[in-house]
């Protein structure tokens, strides 16, 4: 499906960070957006800002009834939704998984997995009776290579998220419906104030991740045309391919003794 | 991990499947075993027709506190646990994505990916503490591929613990802590009527799983041996390989696609 051709955008995450590239680049092709995002203050700054491309919406991913609310006031003002952007998260807390606050394995499954099946679970079924329109969610290199201390909770999220993708891409594909998942490395985010939202006190206030180098808006073409040409894998970053290979090396071995 | 110097192994859907066959492995090794099962059941059907080299304990792997009981009970009677399977799962609920009850994947979720970590909770610390053990955690080939219509919840969450397993075996590997995720192809087990009894729902996929000679008795050898030779995956059934293979010659390629961009 061409951008331009779709009507509306629901991106979670959406009032900065890849999120907000990817409205950006949307909005550019016509398309128009609601964004979604647990930060109201942010969500108010983007809507003084671009009010007339936008709309808004206040949501905590892992709120059920708050997704139904949100999709049901976005439709209203813009229509039925036609591609969803499953985008929100949070970063790894840092700590090993030996060590690691069972509560905190838990919001992070919350958010960042089961927050995609929320989406997933309020769309999809209507995308699949209209027989068009796409599912993109982001997961990251971390989804593809666990190959680090400190990530038992991440990896396990974002695993799941390219799980979920692979299987939900099979289960629309008869209806016409595209899915992706879209696997960044580290990119210039807001990511480490999200997290720090949450209740990780890994970071100290300062900490963020906004100098890096790589800035969401030059990804954000490459993430459109993967949604265009509905490619299953949207890399962005190939310094990890390196990890990639060698994972694969691994489990090759093992069939190997089996 | 010697198993010649392991002494007490702790097996969660220990009572019946791939947990049993395991555990009798294990215990064949000179191993003590205890099993812990959500079933009480099975676990006196069990204990029934072997000797005091093994105990029982019932457990909810989702429930934090039951896995503090547990622990202490367990090694009260058999002393520190050296070898921890985490093998409890339920089944795919047979429902695709936009289908599916939320509470249904959920309850994959916490019982196939949250119970596994709630193992490690109860006894990473302590192992990497003595500097020795093993940690087992059972995955899938759903943990390897994915792509099934209606195998959806179950894939993720077996995604999930074989990148948990991968991200454990770094952490714990400076502390001589062995780790290791099994991936078995479809095993004869009670999987679904299991999963039936504790509320889980299930539809008929099971129709379509393939004939396999492999049984649980030889996925406990297995296991036996790839806990001796810390192998980071103990893969059972070689039919599972092309598929692996297929997704990850669509991963590679798409990280081309990007570099040729």
């Amino acid at each position: 499906m061409r951008i331009s051709e779709f009507r509306h955008a629901f991106v979670t995450g959406g009032a900065s960070g890849f999120g907000l590239a990817i409205a950006n680049a949307m909005a550019g092709h016509g398309v128009r957006v609601t964004l979604a995002d647990v930060d109201e203050e942010a969500l108010a700054a983007v809507q003084a800002e671009r009010g007339e491309l936008f709309r808004t919406s206040v949501l905590d991913v892992r709120d059920r009834e708050g997704w139904r609310e949100a999709r049901a006031r976005a439709e209203v003002d813009f229509g039925p939704v036609d591609l969803l952007f499953n985008n929100a998260g949070i970063g790894p807390d840092g700590s090993e998984l030996a060590d690691m606050s069972p509560e905190s394995f838990d919001r992070m499954i919350a958010i960042n997995l089961t927050g995609v099946l929320n989406g997933v679970s309020t769309f999809a079924a209507s995308l699949r009776d209209a027989g068009r329109g796409h599912i993109a969610s982001t997961s990251s290199m971390s989804g593809m290579a666990a190959d680090n201390a400190g990530l038992g909770s991440y990896g396990p999220a974002k695993f799941g998220v390219v799980a979920m993708m692979e299987v939900l891409r099979r289960e629309m594909e008869p209806f016409g419906v595209g899915v992706s998942v879209f696997c960044p490395g580290t990119t210039a985010t807001n990511l480490i104030a999200s997290t720090r939202r949450f209740g990780s006190d890994r970071f100290p206030e300062e900490a963020s991740l906004l100098d890096l180098p790589v800035k969401p808006e030059q990804l954000a073409p490459a993430i459109l045309r993967g949604i265009e040409e509905n490619r299953l894998y949207i890399f962005t970053h190939t310094e990890r391919r390196a990890a990639v290979e060698e994972r694969f090396a691994g489990i090759m071995a093992g069939f190997d003794a089996a | 991990m010697d198993l010649s110097q392991a002494k007490h192994a702790f097996i969660t859907g220990g009572a019946s499947g791939l947990g049993l066959g395991i555990a009798d492995a294990l215990a064949r090794r000179g191993v003590a075993v205890t099993i812990a099962d959500i079933n009480e059941d099975s676990l006196k059907e069990v204990l029934a027709t072997r000797g005091n080299q093994f105990r029982g304990v019932r457990l909810d792997t989702r429930d934090r506190e039951n896995w503090q009981k547990a622990k202490a009970e367990a090694e009260a009677a058999f002393g520190p646990v050296d070898i921890l399977v985490n093998n409890a799962g339920i089944s795919p609920n047979g429902r695709e994505f936009a289908d599916m009850d939320p509470e249904s994947f959920d309850r994959i979720l916490a019982i196939n990916l949250v119970g596994i970590v709630n193992g490690i909770f109860a006894f990473g610390a302590d192992m990497r503490e003595r500097g020795n053990g093993h940690i087992v955690n059972t995955s899938s080939q759903a943990g390897l591929t994915a792509g099934i219509p209606g195998v959806g919840a179950y894939s993720v969450a077996k995604f999930g613990v074989t990148s948990l397993s991968e991200g454990l075996r770094v952490e714990m590997e400076p502390h001589g802590v062995g780790v290791s995720v099994l991936c078995p192809g479809y095993v004869q087990t009670n999987l679904g009527a299991n999963t039936v009894k504790i509320g889980g729902d299930i539809r008929q996929y099971t129709a379509a799983m393939p004939e396999s000679d492999v049984t649980p008795a030889d996925v406990g050898e297995m296991v036996a041996e790839g806990i001796e030779q810390n192998a980071a995956y103990i893969l059972t059934h070689k039919d599972v390989w092309p598929g692996v293979e297929k997704r990850m010659n669509a991963i590679k390629a798409a990280c081309d696609y990007r570099r040729n961009a």
